[in-house]
């Protein structure tokens, strides 16, 4: 991973450089006797990588076929974009896909603003046993199975459970928060911002503990309070993490999270929570349709990589950040 | 490191400290090798063994030694020191009749389901495996299963072939193909009625409001008011997101109106109809529905699994909980919890006198066995089951063998430090380890036969009759659980009311095109199923329900049951 410098390069002066690079580029065979042990290092990776990573790329070919395991890919009989169509076809395409994404564009939105938050919070706490105590403890479900806790919630979220009687003691009705299906995509994001927004703060507060103390110390000489060194200090410091955070959770814009809807998904529900991956895991594998399960799959790759492809593009454009 | 290059020197130094901290982690701090605890006593001299135990005899000797993978059972637990495949059990097949079972893999429940699709894609089955459908019809169609009549019938004992109905049986009728002259498959069989539920209530509750026992759905509705009214319960009755499922069911209702959603049945016209389309449910949802809106059902039914429904009755919130004969434990469990008694409740009479219990299928699972597979190994898994079950049906009587007195769990060779101890008393007191169950229930955990849970407890109930000091001390352990004898009666119950139970007529296995659509009715019927019960639909939404299942392909999946239904009655 590298980091460009934060000063903006010019477009001429960057075509002078990447020409004087070219210019002076070693051959290979230079390279190679100079860093030979660096690749050598790298190999066992690349094998990781190709065995597990590009290898069963292959079996993507299984969405094309009425695929048979015991007549192989090859000779399981060729059916084109039919599964595709299939999907797409199907009663529930629409709402698996509407789901997917709103759940997931949920998801990211809460999460990054209560991680974002919660930071700017815990930055401005100064009584340091607090604040360890706040974000281990806010931390913590980010370690905790969604099995684990969905055995928890259930009890906490139904009608006799706590939350509801606070609610009820207020005066309002219960709310069926898993049962309702115009509520239960609110609770899977609602409960997906809770687990993770400790473990999301995270960066934040390391962006934050990257701002010179000597920006917020002479903000409080000019008369800035707290609210004004959080607005002009804090949070212009952060903005490229912001930006780049922002732009990299695109990628995840069709992950609306597996495990978590698995465990709390029921019938009633199905209209509003069923989502891309519980689907691919019914057909794929507990009804044994191989092909439609793997066409869902890549459907849903494709349009990842699209996501993330565009989300590094944004991250480069946007908050001077590259990978490749 | 110098000028941003690595030397040689550096290189080397970075691979040893690499490999030093490899090394560390693979040969660091394990976890503890269990020991193994040292063997029980043998027999003291306070404590006399009074009775024989034994095996039936192996009905062969494979030399040299059949091997055969098969999954395993995960859930068994072992005595420390042992393992799957080194047990007196495992030993026991291997040492006297040369079979040695290796381990394809170990899995149960959705992790099973998911291994075995991941061996199928691959083409990596084992040599045995138990199958359902659709799977199992799915891979007859692609050659991956083995045709094993001529094998099964030269092998199977006598006794084997009477106690699986073979070949007459409906259980048999999906291992069957082209009239009856393959068979692909070896009929599991289900122990009888073990997935038909009962209904038990709150024998103390009645007693102290002082009304009669429910027999009618009439005479329920009012009880469950009773309840609830009186501030014994919170709710009524216990139920969960499955309305027809093992537990907390609500078929006894649907079966009073002489409706059962989810089977075919044939109306007298000689045509299959799916019965969950039939007009005379909307009575039954209806009345559920009232149930559910005057607080007789946790409001939050539909978000509980079975486990967290019976909850609700150990919480003391309902007076009326549905379990199989099996979950009688539960009921004796939740009564201690509670305080209170329940007993069984009769199936209730509808509005026309009439009543009705769900049929649980016999077609469920089958053993297959993999296309290429040596006849011998087929023959060898055959020659053990014939012991299984001789061991099943004459162990007590003839072989002194007293597993199978016991529940469906522990039928093993019953050796004393192994699966019991004596307890302070010169009684027999129950180990832990469920090891036998692991190894008879290779390949799936429910290897029995229809008759099964009657042979057991036929055992027991022989023994109830006879004077406690003519018994063993084994016999009388075998007595000894007060809940054992509940669950007898429970048993016995359901087969009293057997003559109501509504049969599910289709008994094919489904078609490709059936596999296709299923999976999106089945799902539809859930969500308005419930949402009508919980009022989220009103009422006529069954007729939009109807008309969905036809637009959905349910006439197609009609018409594939019918051409079943029509070669299989004119057969």
């Amino acid at each position: 991973m590298a980091v460009r410098s934060s000063v903006p390069e010019t477009a001429p002066a960057a075509a002078a450089l990447s020409e004087a690079y070219e210019e002076r580029k070693p051959p290979f065979r230079t390279v190679w006797r100079q860093h030979w042990m660096i690749y050598a290092m790298l190999a066992p990776a690349a094998v990781l990588l190709i065995l597990f990573h590009l290898y069963p790329l292959w079996g993507l070919s299984i969405a094309f076929v009425k695929y048979s395991a015991f007549k192989g890919v090859m000779g399981s009989p060729f059916v084109g974009l039919d599964n595709f169509r299939r999907f797409f076809e199907g009663p529930d395409a629409f709402n698996i896909i509407r789901n997917t994404l709103g759940i997931a564009l949920g998801k990211i939105i809460l999460g990054q603003a209560a991680g974002l938050a919660f930071a700017l919070t815990i930055n401005e706490i100064r009584h340091t046993l607090f604040k360890r105590v706040a974000q281990t403890t806010t931390t913590l479900p980010h370690f905790l199975s969604w099995v684990l806790i969905g055995g928890v919630m259930v009890e906490i979220l139904n009608r006799s459970g706590i939350v509801n009687r606070g609610i009820e003691a207020l005066g309002y009705t219960s709310i069926s928060f898993l049962g309702d299906p115009g509520i239960f995509p609110y609770t899977m994001i609602l409960l997906e911002t809770w687990k993770e927004f400790g473990w999301g703060a995270v960066i934040y507060l390391a962006a934050l503990a990257g701002i010179n103390p000597e920006t917020y110390e002479a903000a409080a000489v000019d008369g800035a309070g707290r609210w004004a060194r959080l607005r002009h200090v804090s949070i212009p410091g952060i903005t490229p993490i912001i930006a780049l955070l922002a732009c990299l959770s695109l990628g995840y814009v069709l992950n609306a999270g597996f495990e978590q809807i698995l465990v709390f998904i029921n019938p009633i529900v199905f209209s509003t929570g069923d989502i891309l991956d519980t689907y691919v895991y019914r057909v794929g594998l507990l009804t044994g349709e191989f092909s439609l399960g793997t066409a869902v799959g890549m459907f849903r790759s494709v349009v990842g990589f699209v996501l993330v492809w565009l989300s590094y593009w944004l991250a480069d454009r946007y908050a001077n950040y590259r990978i490749f | 490191m110098t000028n941003g290059s690595l030397s040689r020197r550096d290189f080397l130094r970075a691979t040893a400290i690499a490999t030093g901290a490899l090394a560390a982690a693979a040969c660091g701090p394990t976890a503890p090798v269990q020991e193994a605890a040292p063997e029980a006593a043998a027999t003291g001299p306070e404590c006399e063994q009074d009775w024989v135990s034994g095996w039936p005899p192996a009905p062969i000797k494979y030399d040299p030694v059949v091997e055969i993978s098969v999954p395993f059972n995960a859930w068994p637990t072992f005595k420390p020191g042992h393992e799957p495949t080194d047990n007196p059990y495992y030993n026991w097949y291997l040492e006297e009749m040369g079979i040695k079972f290796n381990i394809h893999w170990m899995a149960d429940g959705e992790l099973r389901t998911q291994k075995l699709q991941a061996d199928i894609a691959a083409g990596t089955m084992p040599d045995m495996i138990n199958l359902q459908d659709p799977l199992f019809n799915q891979l007859i169609d692609e050659g991956a299963l083995k045709e094993i009549k001529d094998i099964w019938e030269a092998t199977a004992s006598p006794l084997s072939l009477d106690v699986h109905r073979y070949p007459e049986g409906k259980n048999w009728i999906h291992c069957f193909r082209n009239n009856r002259q393959e068979l692909y498959g070896l009929d599991l069989g289900i122990t009888d009625k073990v997935f038909c539920t009962i209904s038990w209530i709150r024998n103390d509750w009645l007693e102290q409001l002082d009304i009669p026992m429910p027999d009618s759905i009439e005479g329920w509705d009012e009880t469950l008011h009773a309840f609830n009214e009186g501030g014994l319960c919170d709710y009524g009755i216990t139920a969960q997101k499955a309305l027809f499922s093992w537990a907390h069911d609500f078929t006894k209702v649907f079966g009073a109106y002489r409706v059962m959603p989810g089977l075919w049945r044939d109306y007298g016209d000689g045509k299959l109809v799916y019965d969950s389309l039939t007009e005379t449910n909307k009575e039954v949802l209806a009345l559920l529905n009232s149930w559910y809106n005057d607080g007789l059902m946790d409001p939050d039914f539909h978000t509980l699994d079975w486990a967290s429904g019976l909850n609700t009755a150990a919480d003391g919130k309902a007076g009326i909980v549905t379990m199989p004969m099996w979950g009688t434990s539960r009921i004796v469990e939740i009564e201690k919890i509670v305080g209170g008694e329940f007993t069984t409740m009769p199936l209730p009479k509808g509005p026309t006198g009439e009543m009705g219990r769900r049929w649980t299928s016999p077609v469920f699972h089958a053993w297959v066995f993999r296309h290429d597979l040596e006849d011998i190994k087929v023959e060898a898994l055959i020659q053990q089951l014939n012991h299984q079950r001789e061991l099943h049906v004459n162990g007590p009587e003839k072989h002194g063998a007293y597993g199978p007195l016991d529940d469906m769990g522990n039928d093993g060779l019953f050796l004393e430090g192994y699966d019991w101890e004596w307890d302070e008393n010169c009684e027999i007191s129950l180990l832990e380890w469920q090891t036998g169950t692991s190894f008879r229930d290779v390949g799936f955990h429910h290897a029995t036969y229809p008759g099964y849970q009657r042979h057991a407890d036929l055992n027991r109930q022989r023994l109830r009759k006879m004077d406690p000091a003519e018994l063993t001390k084994v016999e009388r352990f075998f007595i000894r659980d007060p809940g054992l004898a509940r669950q007898e009666t429970a048993y016995e119950q359901l087969f009293e009311e057997a003559e109501y139970e509504i049969e599910n007529e289709y008994l094919g296995v489904n078609t490709p095109r059936m596999n296709e659509l299923l999976p999106d009715l089945q799902k539809l019927e859930e969500e308005v199923y419930l949402s009508i019960v919980l009022g989220l639909k009103p009422l006529d939404a069954f007729d939009e329900y109807v008309s969905r299942w036809q637009e959905l392909g349910g006439d197609e999946v009609a018409e594939d049951v019918n051409a079943w239904y029509e070669s299989h009655t004119s057969s």
